[in-house]
């Protein structure tokens, strides 16, 4: 889901401190700013993603349970919010003008940081993030996390295929434990080698 | 010239946490440096677990019953941290997909020495020289995970290499490779030993060995039951606990042997 797209753009050959600094600008902007700014926004959002060379449309399609995060306030926004808007002359019931501003608002909140992991290798998000202080141990854990992503990603397709190899429907359930027990021992091979290279835990 | 007593096992014996059969039994062995050592035995003989015995894994890691000592160049490892052991011995494991967590090859290799306080710079040129001699040069900057197994496990051989530790402790280390790969880093094992370093391999690929070993050493029920030199690959008790001997003239002519 965060998987990086190696690409030639003006966003990837940003440094990825400048990235992330001016990612933590946009969206202490954003937050802070009045509600009715949040199409401006937005257009700044498609316009990065123009810029790296990605298609909005398909990244949001790809990713279709990260619409939910948008999706759900603004829907509660629409049907329980009270009151009348003045849209140009018209009046408008006020939770569809504040639940499209805000699902716009979160739309931008949402896929301006994934473009940052999209656009941004790993490595350098590491490296930025260890550059702006994070202790070892936090940037170390982060890449960590991210390889594991992968590989869970990785495991829970052979886990399905072989389910389906011998019949079995699609089941979360089926799919989620052996996925978690290959994890566990994963992990622990992992805290083994960790060891054998001389990685202490408490010094980190 | 009377060489140094790299690695000494005494009736080291041990059996993992809530099983009752000991994974090793009574090993005694004494590793001289320079020496290469291939371990060979049917499945579920207790190859890793001695293994892991070796650099302390096993018990300081790994829960269980332990019993008996082991020293590396006269330490006793109960008695050293990891970041000391592994100045020491560098392991191999099977899986390199269990030893690969960081974000590209370079930081990968350059773990181990990161963890002993060498300098950012340093460890990563020491990196760079490894991975140039396993031949994954053009793969610096990469994400591990990505790679074929072959070339992860060539990055996991790399990160010993890194280390410059004076054993390298290898658990099957060719088994996803091809022949060609096998060759290759058989052939870097060679040259650690022409340089002094010890190298003690578990193997299920008897023809490897019987061309680079000086010495086998046969496991079976967590037990040695033989220990002498190549010629031991040719006895009748490598087919009578199932392992394939080395191909010879005498059945399939094998031509790169």
């Amino acid at each position: 889901m965060l998987g990086y797209v190696k690409k030639k753009s003006i966003v990837h050959s940003l440094d990825a401190r400048a990235k992330l600094a001016l990612l933590a600008l946009f969206m202490l902007a954003q937050i802070f700013a009045p509600l009715s700014y949040a199409p401006l926004f937005f257009a700044v959002t498609l316009a990065l993603y123009a810029f790296a060379r990605m298609d909005f449309l398909e990244v949001v399609k790809s990713r279709k349970a990260l619409l939910l995060l948008p999706l759900i306030p603004s829907l509660a926004r629409i049907f329980f919010e009270t009151g009348w808007a003045n849209v140009m002359g018209v009046a408008v019931p006020l939770g569809i003008v504040n639940g499209s501003l805000n699902f716009v608002f979160l739309l931008s909140l949402v896929y301006t940081p994934l473009l940052f992991a999209l656009t941004t290798a790993p490595s350098q998000i590491s490296s930025a993030l260890r550059f702006y202080g994070m202790p070892k141990r936090w940037a170390f854990i982060f890449s960590v996390a991210f390889v594991s992503v992968a590989y869970i990603r990785k495991k829970a397709e052979r886990t399905l295929a072989a389910q389906r190899a011998r019949g079995c429907k699609r089941n979360i359930l089926a799919l989620m434990l052996p996925v978690l027990h290959s994890c566990f021992l994963r992990a622990r091979t992992m805290a083994y080698s960790m060891a054998a290279r001389g990685f202490d835990a408490d010094e980190a | 010239m009377r060489k140094t007593e790299a690695l000494h096992l005494k009736d080291v014996s041990f059996s993992y946490a809530g099983k009752k059969e000991k994974a090793v039994s009574g090993t005694s062995l004494a590793f001289q440096e320079g020496e290469f050592a291939g371990i060979i035995g049917p499945v579920g003989s207790g190859k890793s677990t001695l293994l892991y015995c070796c650099n302390g894994l096993v018990p300081k890691e790994i829960r269980g019953k332990f019993s008996g000592s082991v020293r590396l160049f006269g330490k006793d490892v109960a008695k050293m941290g990891f970041p000391e052991i592994s100045r020491a011995a560098s392991m191999v494991f099977q899986d390199p997909n269990d030893q690969i967590f960081n974000l590209t090859v370079e930081e990968e290799v350059a773990f181990g020495l990161l963890n002993r306080g060498m300098q950012r710079e340093e460890a990563l040129a020491a990196a760079r020289k490894a991975v140039a001699r396993v031949g994954l040069s053009g793969k610096l900057h990469e994400d591990p995970s990505e790679l074929s197994s072959g070339q992860k496990q060539k990055v996991a051989i790399a990160s010993a290499l890194a280390a410059d530790s004076r054993i390298i402790l290898l658990d099957e280390p060719v088994s996803s490779l091809d022949w060609r790969s096998s060759q290759e880093v058989y052939a870097i094992l060679d040259a650690l030993v022409r340089e002094g370093k010890t190298v003690i391999a578990t193997e299920q690929d008897t023809c490897l060995l019987s061309r680079h070993a000086t010495r086998i050493i046969v496991i079976d029920g967590g037990k040695v039951v033989k220990d002498g030199g190549v010629e031991v690959l040719s006895s009748s008790l490598i087919e009578k606990l199932g392992l394939r001997p080395p191909m010879d003239g005498k059945k399939i002519r094998c031509s790169t042997c």
